[in-house]
């Protein structure tokens, strides 16, 4: 692919992010693993047409994106270390940092321990799962090397393995039935904010983004709300399409659904297709991973600048494969991955936040001080 | 590049990982068919035959069959698993249920079935009538083997019938609904051959009641729309109190559903169907038009007393597997679907079947 190498104000000649790659690099970090399970989420915490909540979750995303683009906006393209060196002393926010380090290391390592755990259960029950932890943290490390444009260039490569895959669903549609999506709108669900939560950890990854400010070209924030968009509206159709596949309560009753959806596709020349599927989202798992260590890099490197940057990346992967090393069951996994997804949520709100209340701060007194030495 | 190593290394070990867990193909037995049947012993209740395929030293092709009793579907396979030297493996297999357990319910050993990742959602299921053990193990010259057999007849069915296609996914999917209640084909192995006797009714998962072939063609009409179906429909002449038969062929049919909820919950079929006939033993001239509209008439005559007869019969039986359920469910609110007593209102439904019969030509020969 073509990319202009440009700065901002041309004094920078290092090469930028192009919206489009962005877009695609939004679409690839959003957390689909749970895509997986997220008609049975939907069916358990809303209740009948359950998909319909995945609209209002994106509303709420699509706020939290807001967030990022008022800092880019108001901050004019600084970093937000940069604007939060100013006003706060390091010292202060050393353990927010740690905070955000941790959840971001341990949800990276959760999700690639479930999609292994899957993996296992359904295809090689008998492969060792270091070896696969291995293989995903090697992967991930040659990513890391090359930096944030690197890796997105790979990942907008790995996007063009898994998106085919998508067509598969129109081998489905002989057994769709709009009969079974019900009248009923969230009828018999139990937990709508449980529900949410859920459903939100799917759009994880965005909040990532917050640290591209210096990397991307001027009008790059269209970029975001692409990408989200192209999540959306896949979550959306394989869910709405699992509704009207599968019966309700088979679907509260099937663990993973979109997995047997997939199942079901018979090709002349391919049947049981969901092999294939699973393993090409690989691809997508490990853009997820690399993107929440390619953020604790960021985090660790601006705490401390001394240390070469691969340093850090050792030192990161290390962690994520020992923590990933250490749960036992699927149930643990995810007990796991919701809780630090739930960390998540709150750092992608909280952080933005933050950063917004600094910057208004400044804003203001950059506003007083310019009034007294107007007054003198 | 300096990436080309570490590149190259991950390529080598992917390579490598089809090293562990291998399976080699002359030590499995890969099942084709499995049966599940009411054992006679009260300690291990069900009792499972698999018929799977072997190769003899020479070469030649055969099959073999191995039973065990067991108190889970589970268990049976691990007694299996002690009487061969081979590897009990799941593929696109049959399974069978042999009368008796399938009138107690099959659910337990279908969801247990769906758990194991080995058994696909495209696995076939059927009732036997009688045992399926008996079936598997039926030597028939002309057959080679009765589980190959059965899955491609099945699999004929399927394309012919749209009720008769019938698999795990179609099975559980309707179990689960609570608007509908599955179906399955019932085979017999009473006479030479392995025949398709009709259709099973189900509630909840138990098997209820057999409907006859020609009932399993009239429920094909009600349940929806039919692509290149045939139909053979047999009509007393009121004259001289004969039978004839007439064979209706290449049916194309509209099927629209609606619910009259004042006039006392009536669901009204509407059946819009055209088709050629290929066959007519009657007296009528049926190349003058006159008397194609007659019987026209008489086929919708036929079609209509006969999807009367059936639904009361669904309706004693208290199955629904043409899923009325749905179409009132989708009318009502959720909570009067919640506190409906579905069966009760479901044996006081009343019926009224529209149809609307076509026929387009009337063969090659005047």
């Amino acid at each position: 692919m073509m990319v202009k190498k440009r700065g901002i104000n041309g004094d920078l000649m290092k090469e930028r992010l192009h919206p489009f790659q962005l877009s695609i690099l939004i679409y690839m970090i959003q957390n689909s693993l749970i895509l997986y399970s997220l008609p049975r989420y939907t069916a358990e915490y809303f209740g009948t047409n359950g998909w319909i909540s995945i609209l209002f979750i994106f509303v709420l995303v699509n706020i939290n994106i807001l967030l990022i683009v008022f800092i880019y906006k108001l901050g004019k393209g600084r970093s937000i270390f940069e604007i939060i060196d100013t006003t706060v002393p390091k010292w202060i926010m050393v353990p927010f940092y740690l905070l955000i380090i941790c959840v971001w290391i341990g949800i990276a390592s959760m999700i690639m321990r479930l999609y292994i755990f899957i993996f296992k259960m359904m295809f090689f029950p008998a492969l060792p799962v270091s070896l696969f932890i291995f293989f995903f943290i090697l992967l991930s490390f040659q990513l890391l090397k090359g930096g944030i444009y690197k890796m997105s260039k790979a990942i907008v490569v790995l996007c063009a393995i898994v998106q085919p895959m998508l067509f598969l669903l129109f081998y489905l549609i002989p057994e769709f039935e709009f009969a079974r999506y019900t009248t009923f709108i969230f009828k018999g669900g139990t937990d709508f904010l449980k529900g949410a939560l859920h459903v939100y950890t799917a759009f994880l990854g965005i909040e990532v983004s917050i640290l591209f400010f210096p990397m991307v070209e001027k009008k790059w924030t269209k970029a975001l709300f692409i990408g989200n968009l192209l999540s959306t509206v896949g979550y959306i159709l394989i869910t709405a399409i699992c509704y009207g596949f599968f019966s309700f309560n088979q679907i509260l009753n099937d663990l993973f659904p979109v997995m047997t959806l997939f199942e079901y596709t018979e090709v002349s020349f391919l049947s049981r297709a969901e092999n294939l599927c699973f393993s090409v989202f690989a691809f997508k798992v490990l853009s997820i991973i690399v993107i929440y260590f390619w953020g604790a890099q960021q985090f660790l490197g601006n705490m401390i600048k001394k240390i070469k940057p691969n340093v850090w990346i050792f030192i990161i992967l290390s962690c994520g494969f020992i923590l990933a090393m250490l749960p036992d069951s699927i149930v643990d996994v995810e007990k796991w991955l919701s809780w630090l997804s739930y960390c998540a949520i709150g750092i992608a709100w909280a952080l933005p936040l933050f950063v917004l209340s600094i910057l208004f701060i400044q804003i203001f007194k950059n506003l007083i001080d310019r009034e007294t030495d107007h007054a003198k | 590049m300096q990436n080309k190593i570490p590149v190259l290394i991950i390529i080598c070990c992917l390579l490598l990982t089809g090293c562990r867990g291998s399976k080699v193909i002359e030590d499995l037995a890969i099942l084709e068919a499995v049966s599940f049947d009411q054992s006679d012993s009260n300690d291990n209740p069900i009792k499972t035959t698999v018929l799977f395929p072997t190769v003899s030293k020479e070469g030649m092709a055969g099959t073999q069959f191995l039973s065990a009793s067991g108190k889970s579907s589970h268990e049976t396979f691990i007694n299996l698993q002690n009487l061969t030297n081979l590897k009990l493996v799941g593929g696109q297999s049959t399974i069978l249920f042999g009368k008796d357990l399938s009138k107690k319910g099959i659910f337990k050993i279908v969801e247990s079935l769906s758990r194991d990742p080995e058994f696909g959602t495209r696995v076939k299921l059927a009732i036997v009538e009688g045992k399926g053990e008996e079936l598997l193990k039926k030597k028939i010259p002309s057959i080679p083997d009765n589980a190959e057999y059965l899955y491609t007849f099945m699999e004929k069915l399927g394309t012919q019938n749209r009720i008769l296609n019938t698999d795990k996914y179609r099975f559980l999917r309707d179990y689960y609904d609570d608007g509908i209640d599955p179906v399955l084909p019932v085979f017999t192995y009473e006479k030479d051959n392995i025949e398709l006797k009709g259709l099973g009714t189900f509630k909840d998962d138990q098997y209820i009641s057999l409907l006859t072939l020609s009932e399993t063609h009239i429920l094909n009409l009600l349940c929806g729309n039919i692509h290149n179906g045939s139909l053979m429909v047999n009509m007393v002449d009121e004259k001289t109190k004969k039978t004839n038969q007439l064979f209706l062929s290449d049916i194309n049919s509209n099927n629209d559903k609606k619910v009259n909820k004042r006039k006392n919950k009536t669901v009204e079929i509407m059946l819009d169907l055209k088709g050629s006939v290929l066959e007519y033993t009657g007296s009528l001239d049926i190349s003058n038009e006159k008397y194609q509209r007659q019987l026209e008439k008489q086929i919708e005559d036929y079609i209509k007393t006969n999807s009367k007869k059936l639904l009361v019969k669904l309706q004693k039986d208290q199955t629904d597997p043409i899923g009325i359920g749905t179409l009132i469910r989708n009318r009502t609110s959720y909570e009067k679907w919640k506190k409906l007593n579905w069966n009760q209102t479901y044996s006081n439904l009343n019926f009224k079947v529209n149809v609307k019969v076509d026929l387009i030509n009337t063969g090659k020969a005047k």
